[in-house]
């Protein structure tokens, strides 16, 4: 019977079994693929509603003990009724605890004053402060740096030698987060890390120190001085644009010897330092490095900018003159701009120079005297 | 009763301030989550107190200023949050017409002393 069966008909029917087996294979993962985006969409839905109605409660109970608590004398036992409601709230889940967490940080960010300390306080009486310790203690570095974020947000200040062991740590976020944290945290000596830091300080960092310490009382700020001679370059050239910022002419003094200092990073930032805090009393020791910068066009630069802003006597102003002649063209034209606004002495040099040398700068100065260029 | 538009996309702070606003009894405080709403509200309502964030979306809370002062014609205090306290940007700020600038993280309580001034209570 087979025999009489055409050879083509039985492979066409072994064709459309298989074309019947990828479709229904086909068919199914599709209905597995939508079912999974549904029970996903439908959990992400869940755990939102979730997460708005805790912080809604969250947020009203916070309303009244932080803002009642600071305006009208509370009696204890109502202020202990809302911590255990939160409490027991708070011991439900792991998701109530972050949505807690996460409103103190945010209000924390906006609030000050006595009311800023109460959100502190709650974070330690709900215990939340654990909940973050926690992370640091066993969470992937995504959690640790979380809870080092809120720990510090939230100015726990007994973790400070916890979160001290993350500065060493080879994630480097982490070790930025620690480092951020311990600025905030840490009242009386905010960057004493820097004693013996190894590690690279980012423009991220430098912004985010910056930002925490101009925030903080002018007078706890350290002497950026203290760390001119670190062995970690990083950290002097992190010190020096601190103390430029900051303005401490209590770092003049100390400036000097950095300005023969082998990394020609170092140097620069030394001499932009020195221009910015107007140290005139550096101005000599300047005019008798020029042998030594000349052949580096950015120190040239940054050099006669320096003279430019500080130099006084006619040695200084000579000193700049002499960089008319370098080889390098933006080492010229700041040369012309410093003779330029210095003083009159010093634009009458650059004058007769240039009538000397027949007109060659007097593109350049038209360009520093232009006003709409200033 | 007063009336008092808060406009602000942090919602924890808004309630907050709402909060602080009604308990001292400044009247009806309502808010405002982002530039847009701010607009609408304003132009369907009469304030008598405006306190606006600067960074929100769709409008600044420079823009809700000059909106006030410049479409609606209003003389409406206005009371400036922002996190920036940048010199050019509180200028600005007044020079538009606001009438007072806070910088964030600010205190509720110094808050509600600017409002009830600018009320006159």
């Amino acid at each position: 019977m087979i025999d009489q069966i055409p050879f083509t008909t039985i492979q066409a029917t072994a064709e459309v079994k298989v074309f019947i087996i990828l479709a229904l294979a086909f068919f199914a993962a599709a209905i597995l693929f939508v079912a999974f985006i549904l029970i996903s969409r439908f959990s992400k839905n869940n755990r939102q509603q979730k997460e708005s109605i805790l912080r809604n409660y969250f947020q009203r109970t916070l309303n009244a003990m932080v803002i009642m608590e600071t305006t009208s004398s509370v009696p204890a036992s109502s202020h202990h009724f809302k911590l255990d409601t939160l409490r027991t709230l708070a011991g439900q889940s792991s998701l109530a605890r972050q949505v807690m967490v996460n409103q103190l940080v945010s209000v924390k960010k906006s609030i000050s004053g006595s009311s800023s300390k109460i959100l502190e306080q709650l974070y330690i009486e709900l215990d939340l402060h654990q909940y973050s310790l926690n992370k640091i203690k066993r969470g992937s570095w995504q959690k640790k740096a979380q809870g080092i974020r809120e720990l510090a947000e939230l100015g726990y200040q007994p973790a400070i030698d916890t979160i001290r062991k993350f500065i060493v740590s080879d994630n480097r976020t982490l070790r930025e987060e620690s480092l951020l944290a311990l600025v905030r945290l840490d009242d009386e000596a905010p960057l004493s890390f820097l004693d013996r830091y190894t590690g690279t300080i980012t423009p991220w960092m430098r912004i985010n120190i910056h930002y925490h310490l101009s925030k903080s009382d002018a007078r706890k700020l350290p002497h950026f001085s203290r760390w001119f001679s670190s062995s970690n370059l990083d950290v002097v050239l992190f010190s020096l644009s601190m103390a430029r910022q900051f303005r401490q002419s209590s770092a003049i003094p100390f400036l000097t010897a950095l300005l023969s200092h082998t990394d020609t990073r170092i140097a620069g930032l030394t001499l932009e330092t020195i221009a910015a805090l107007e140290a005139h009393e550096l101005a000599d020791e300047i005019t008798k490095r020029v042998d030594a910068f000349w052949t580096n066009e950015k120190l040239s630069t940054r050099m006669v900018r320096c003279l430019g802003r500080i130099g006084y006597t006619s040695e200084h102003k000579y000193t700049i003159l002499r960089y008319l002649d370098h080889q390098d063209y933006t080492v010229r034209f700041n040369a012309v701009e410093a003779l330029y606004k210095l003083d009159d002495e010093a634009r009458q040099l650059l004058l007769d120079f240039n009538t000397r040398m027949n007109g060659i700068l007097s593109g350049a100065i038209e360009h520093v005297s232009e006003p709409l260029l200033q | 009763m007063m009336k008092i538009l808060v406009c602000d996309d942090d919602e924890a702070l808004i309630s907050m301030v709402r909060f602080k606003l009604s308990r001292e009894n400044f009247g009806e405080v309502v808010k405002a989550v982002d530039g847009r709403e701010a607009k609408r509200l304003l132009d369907e309502n009469d304030f008598d107190l405006i306190i606006s964030d600067i960074h929100m979306p769709f409008h600044s809370g420079l823009e809700i200023v000059t909106h006030v002062r410049q479409v609606l014609k209003k003389k409406t205090p206005i009371i400036i949050l922002s996190a920036e306290g940048l010199e050019e940007t509180v200028l600005q700020a007044f020079d538009i017409g606001a009438n007072d600038f806070i910088t964030k993280p600010f205190s509720p309580a110094e808050l509600a002393i600017r409002v009830k001034r600018l009320l006159n209570l």
